[in-house]
């Protein structure tokens, strides 16, 4: 469990792709709030 | 962000979606609500909101899981993923759809898996619409045959003999 996100923790994103053909990654995201919202087309 | 490999799902340890994590600005993690977070909720939109206004926020909704995953069995479900997702992706879908389930039977209160096999041998429940209703009958379907076969017992998933007695059951532990 211990790579497990937590509240208060630092979050770590791997470069993921996205629907335009970009990639985000955590440093991306950095400087910024985000709202990470988790979803699944079914 | 397209997350084929379930990266997210696993670092946050999540089994259901729709899920709403907020990230500060040096990218620390403020507040999370797992199951159930909708931009249509008020009371979502309201913690957003104070969040954006730079205002303390409430303590994040307790997390209840069924049962906490070992070490040995979380990375088994993942490789499990990973190979189900390079099968389908080479156009195997049986195998694919048969790893998942030996993921499944690990985690068998795992939604996120359960509905990408679902997706695989039945995309026309899926596509062009989403069939809820038969969704539920599956569930049930399922829930019975893993009670039947030992993968769940009367008072949920997954009985420890299913996970190798290397789970630890975050509670109704029967000792």
């Amino acid at each position: 469990m211990s790579d497990t996100a937590r509240v208060g923790a630092p979050f770590s994103l791997p470069l993921l792709p996205t629907l335009d053909g970009a990639a985000w990654d955590s440093e991306a995201l950095r400087g910024t709030k985000v709202l990470l919202f988790m979803w699944g087309s079914w | 962000m397209i997350d084929e490999q379930g990266i997210l799902s696993r670092r946050f340890d999540v089994k259901v979606v729709p899920n709403g994590v907020l990230l500060d600005e040096a990218g620390t993690i403020r507040w999370a609500k797992f199951g159930g977070f909708s931009i249509d909720n008020p009371e979502d939109v309201a913690v957003v909101e104070r969040f954006l206004a730079g205002e303390d926020l409430e303590p994040s909704p307790q997390r209840d899981p069924p049962y906490v995953l070992g070490p040995l069995e979380r990375e088994l479900v993942a490789t499990k993923l990973r190979l189900g997702r390079v099968l389908l992706d080479a156009g195997r879908t049986a195998e694919a759809v048969a790893a998942w389930r030996e993921a499944l039977r690990l985690d068998p209160e795992n939604f996120l898996i359960r509905k990408q096999i679902w997706v695989a041998e039945h995309p026309e429940r899926f596509f062009p619409t989403i069939d809820f209703p038969w969704q539920q009958e599956q569930l049930a379907a399922e829930r019975a045959r893993e009670l039947a076969e030992g993968i769940c017992g009367p008072d949920g998933c997954p009985v420890p003999a299913a996970l190798m007695g290397n789970a630890s059951p975050a509670r109704g532990a029967a000792g």
